[in-house]
């Protein structure tokens, strides 16, 4: 969070929502935009290659449980030509969405497609599934799409003026709670397992189908005592999360330290790759230190500055 | 300047959801007790990893050969094409979140059956050869202690794992296996049948292994 600290007004709320209305840089929820449909996208693959198994007739559908707790809600398989148009439907609304082409409406039909198949089949649905359709909510609640997308390049060809670098955006105060919410939310979550009382929680995840050849590599080459290290370290991180992002000495730390995890989840957790580079994704947005913005920012003007029609260049 | 409704309505929901997210996370019931299932099931995210494995669990199926009048595994993978080789699998899921239930059992062994007798895969059981029932089972399989060394994780067959890391969950009953084969298991089998209300899990099948 770049930005300075808003003017001291009198009140916790009042500060609160200074603090929702100050402007921040556009680029970081363009990060969101551009990054985040893809990494869903990357998840939904092995599903969307088999649409017909995961949405349609093809595949093995639990029955009407009539309101057994594991199945919130019934939806019955698609027939097989419904099944395809409507993974077209999520892969085109996903890569509009991340190109900026109609961000707002090719956000929410992305959305709207996720939220039904996390409903529709629950044995495929996991956090990303879950987290996914907010996310895309956020962005087309958001003045998203404004640069770096196809929309924003054709505006500028059309001899637009260049966009703002910053704008109050309530979508990315948003992302900027998610995050530390959602570590905060886990962390506890932890705390309350076993990870007080057990020392090899972490190591324990190494065995089992998720093990990729790194977290294979590291369980024989590494120190039983350094899987108990991380996972204080991970517990500490995660369950003072708002604590550590609020402050602004401890921040980038933080940030660091959470990347790392999440580099660590998606190269030793096979399939939760994809949950580690939309969490990363989101991370990086909310939180990436402003000098490491700054090249990004400059690179995006580089583009924006070629993409602008002078006035010479435009016909009488 | 002051925001409109539509902003004040966004971030009340905004506010909402990351409220119920956390108590969610933590524990607070009270967001499963006010909201519906299907939107309660967005705000279940964060409770990710937080027991520890205290073996590597796995789902597999027997099925009953008709002519050969015996239990031979029947490899349900091609038959669940997603994620197949990891826990993420939809037959893994469907076992681990359906095992109790009766009617999926059922509905999973009727797919089963048909699959294997109408479009059979490469299941390891012949194409020509009919199945009249399964027999559906979890493998608990222990790991080595901290600090041996861990072995590559892979797919191996049933038969390579002793009988007493082996769960038996379901079994098709013994009237249907005889309507679609003409012959029933031996007496023996002690795999339970299915039921309705059948009796509770031992430790372990269900805890903290929700997945991401």
């Amino acid at each position: 969070m770049s930005e300075p600290a808003p003017p001291s007004p009198a009140t916790m709320r009042e500060r609160f929502v200074a603090w929702l209305e100050l402007p921040a840089p556009l680029l970081r929820l363009e990060i969101v935009r551009i990054l985040a449909p893809l990494a869903v996208l990357g998840f939904m693959s092995p599903r969307l290659a088999y649409a017909d198994e995961w949405l349609g007739l093809a595949g093995f559908r639990v029955p009407d449980l009539g309101g057994d707790m594991r199945q919130p809600i019934y939806i019955p398989g698609l027939p097989s030509e419904v099944v395809w148009t409507f993974a077209a439907v999520m892969v085109v609304s996903g890569l509009l969405c991340s190109l900026g082409v109609r961000t707002r409406q090719s956000a929410l039909v992305f959305a709207a497609t996720l939220v039904f198949v996390t409903l529709s089949d629950r044995l495929a649905a996991f956090t990303v599934s879950k987290i996914s359709p907010i996310v895309m909510v956020a962005v087309a609640a958001a003045p998203a799409g404004q640069r770096l997308g196809v929309d924003s390049w054709l505006a500028l060809r059309r001899g637009g003026a260049l966009p703002a670098r910053e704008a109050p955006q309530g979508s990315l105060r948003f992302i900027q709670l998610f995050v530390p919410i959602f570590y905060c939310a886990s962390g506890v979550a932890k705390a309350r397992g076993e990870w007080l009382t057990n020392r090899f929680v972490l190591y324990s995840h190494l065995h089992d189908s998720y093990q990729t050849s790194v977290s294979w590599f590291l369980a024989n080459h590494t120190p039983a005592w350094s899987w108990t290290g991380l996972q204080v370290l991970v517990l500490a991180l995660e369950t003072l999360a708002p604590l550590w992002f609020a402050l602004r000495a401890t921040r980038t730390t933080a940030w660091v330290l959470a990347m790392g995890m999440h580099v660590m989840i998606g190269l030793m957790f096979g399939p939760v790759l994809w949950f580690a580079l939309l969490m990363m994704t989101l991370g990086t947005a909310a939180f990436m230190p402003p000098w490491m913005l700054a090249p990004l920012e400059r690179l995006a003007g580089r583009f924006e500055a070629r993409w602008v029609v002078r006035p010479s260049a435009v016909a009488p | 300047m002051k925001p409109g409704l539509g902003r004040i309505a966004l971030r009340a929901l905004a506010g909402l959801y990351l409220a119920g997210l956390w108590m969610d996370g933590i524990g607070c019931n009270v967001p499963g007790h006010v909201l519906p299932r299907s939107f309660n099931l967005f705000l279940s995210v964060a409770a990710l990893f937080t027991e520890a494995d205290h073996y590597i669990l796995e789902y597999r199926a027997e099925a009953w050969v008709c002519d050969e009048r015996r239990w031979r595994e029947l490899d349900p993978r091609p038959y669940f094409p997603i994620d197949v080789d990891n826990k993420e699998s939809r037959f893994q899921r469907a076992m681990y979140m359906h095992h109790k239930d009766a009617r999926t059992m059922r509905a999973l062994d009727a797919f089963l059956v048909d699959h294997h007798n109408h479009h059979a895969g490469a299941d390891g059981i012949g194409k020509d050869l009919p199945i009249g029932g399964v027999r559906l089972l979890a493998l608990r399989i222990p790991f080595p202690a901290v600090g041996e060394p861990v072995p590559r994780y892979g797919w191996r067959p049933l038969e390579e794992y002793p009988k007493d890391v082996r769960h038996a969950w379901y079994r098709t009953g013994d009237t249907v296996i005889q309507q679609r084969c003409g012959g029933g298991p031996p007496k023996d089998d002690a795999t339970p049948a299915p039921r309705e209300n059948p009796a509770p899990l031992p430790d372990g099948d269900t805890a903290g292994k929700e997945g991401t």
